[in-house]
């Protein structure tokens, strides 16, 4: 009778140990579903940044241009990053033979950047971001009005001289970037970010684009540019990448 | 690893800037002149007809009012010389041992930015050349347009001695 009710015991626990253990199987899976679904939202957060290399160098080379541009990104899928990059230059640059060129003018460059750090953790999950190299390309462009003034035109043998100015209101400019960098996180979604950019002039709507000096956020209009940036900023993820 | 990269991205920087910058100086030669080349048109008894033959002789070019001489007492069958760059036309002195003309050249001139380093190169485009006829029998205009230095824009014609 005991040996009995022993046993009817010790099923009644092994079924409950059982069903327990199936339960928590339940909801673990249910958990590690509910935590796939999450991590396979596109959407993985948003970066704000500042660029502190462009005014800085604006400065140190001493070449009369100010710039400033910051980006915001958005981190899709841990893979694509398309960005906006907003900006405003200026330069005031006075040459050796007397001309004087002046421009102020915003910029923006719009595109995307591509991880280049394996993100997959298995099958189905994707490691979260915080840092990675990149590779990207933007299309930028410009509405600029510039003057180039006091430009010489010296006649060293007839001892004759003639100063010519040129303006022009509303010249745009559209050109192409191909970036490379890394983006690496700090503190507390802190991050920050370098990149070597070089841009080429695609297009303008004035007939001598050499009036043109400088585009700000492309640089000096007369050939292809490479550029730096180093950028401080702070970044917004969803749960499942903190 | 991570530091390394910084510093490899710091030094390409660098070098990147370093390699545009620029002094503002002009690396560009700007300079237009206009050809001339000597002539003298020789009669062929035997075939009937003139033909053009190079005419070398011991020269002195200058502008006219101008003190400036740009060849003095030379071996010259060609020469280059420069024309005003702000007013449209320019007369020039040449002068042999023996005799002295002057040629007056009418012409536009175009300005074309080039940069902000360089400024304007002016180039021209002739339109009327004439001539004293002393040494010198005609003169004409062979290639109108003054756009680069090396080049025949003008053919003068000497009399046959």
């Amino acid at each position: 009778m005991l040996n009995k009710q022993l046993t009817y015991c010790l099923i009644v626990i092994a079924s409950l140990c059982v069903s327990l253990t199936v339960c928590a199987e339940d909801k673990a899976t249910g958990k590690e579903k509910a935590k796939s679904e999450k991590k396979d939202t596109i959407f993985r957060g948003i970066s704000a940044h500042i660029d502190i290399a462009s005014p800085l160098m604006g400065y140190v080379t001493d070449h009369g241009i100010r710039t400033l541009e910051g980006c915001i990104d958005v981190n899709l899928l841990h893979r694509f990053f398309p960005i906006v990059e907003v900006g405003y230059g200026q330069a005031d640059k006075a040459m050796d033979n007397g001309s004087h060129y002046t421009v102020n003018a915003p910029f923006t460059r719009i595109g995307l950047n591509l991880n280049l750090l394996n993100q997959r953790q298995n099958e189905d999950r994707t490691k979260g971001v915080k840092s990675y190299a990149f590779l990207g390309v933007r299309y930028g462009m410009s509405f600029v009005n510039y003057s180039v003034d006091n430009v010489r035109i010296v006649d060293e043998y007839w001892q004759l001289e003639k100063t010519l100015s040129y303006h022009k209101d509303f010249a745009y400019a559209g050109w192409a970037e191909i970036v490379g960098g890394i983006r690496v996180d700090l503190v507390k979604g802190f991050t920050m970010g370098w990149s070597i950019r070089y841009k080429m002039l695609l297009h303008s709507n004035i007939s001598n684009k050499n009036e043109m000096w400088y585009v700000p956020g492309y640089g000096k209009s007369d050939g292809s540019v490479f550029d730096f940036n180093y950028t401080i900023g702070y970044t917004f993820r969803t749960n499942n990448t903190k | 690893m991570k530091n390394k990269l910084y510093y490899i991205l710091i030094a390409t920087a660098l070098i990147f800037y370093g390699c545009d910058s620029n002094d503002g100086e002009c690396r560009k030669d700007l300079t237009v002149k206009m050809g001339v080349a000597l002539y003298q048109m020789v009669y062929n008894s035997e075939t009937g007809t003139f033909n053009q033959q190079t005419y070398t002789t011991k020269l002195t070019v200058y502008g006219l009012n101008n003190d400036s001489i740009l060849y003095k007492e030379k071996e010259l069958s060609s020469f280059e010389v420069p024309l005003k760059k702000t007013e449209p036309f320019a007369q020039f002195v040449l002068k042999t041992e023996s005799s002295s003309d002057t040629i007056t050249v009418l012409y536009t001139n175009t300005e074309t930015f080039i940069s902000l380093e360089c400024g304007c190169q002016v180039t021209h485009a002739l339109v009327l050349a004439t001539t004293t006829i002393n040494a010198i029998d005609s003169v004409g205009i062979r290639a109108e347009n003054v756009t680069t230095t090396g080049e025949t824009h003008l053919n003068v014609y000497y009399h046959v001695k």
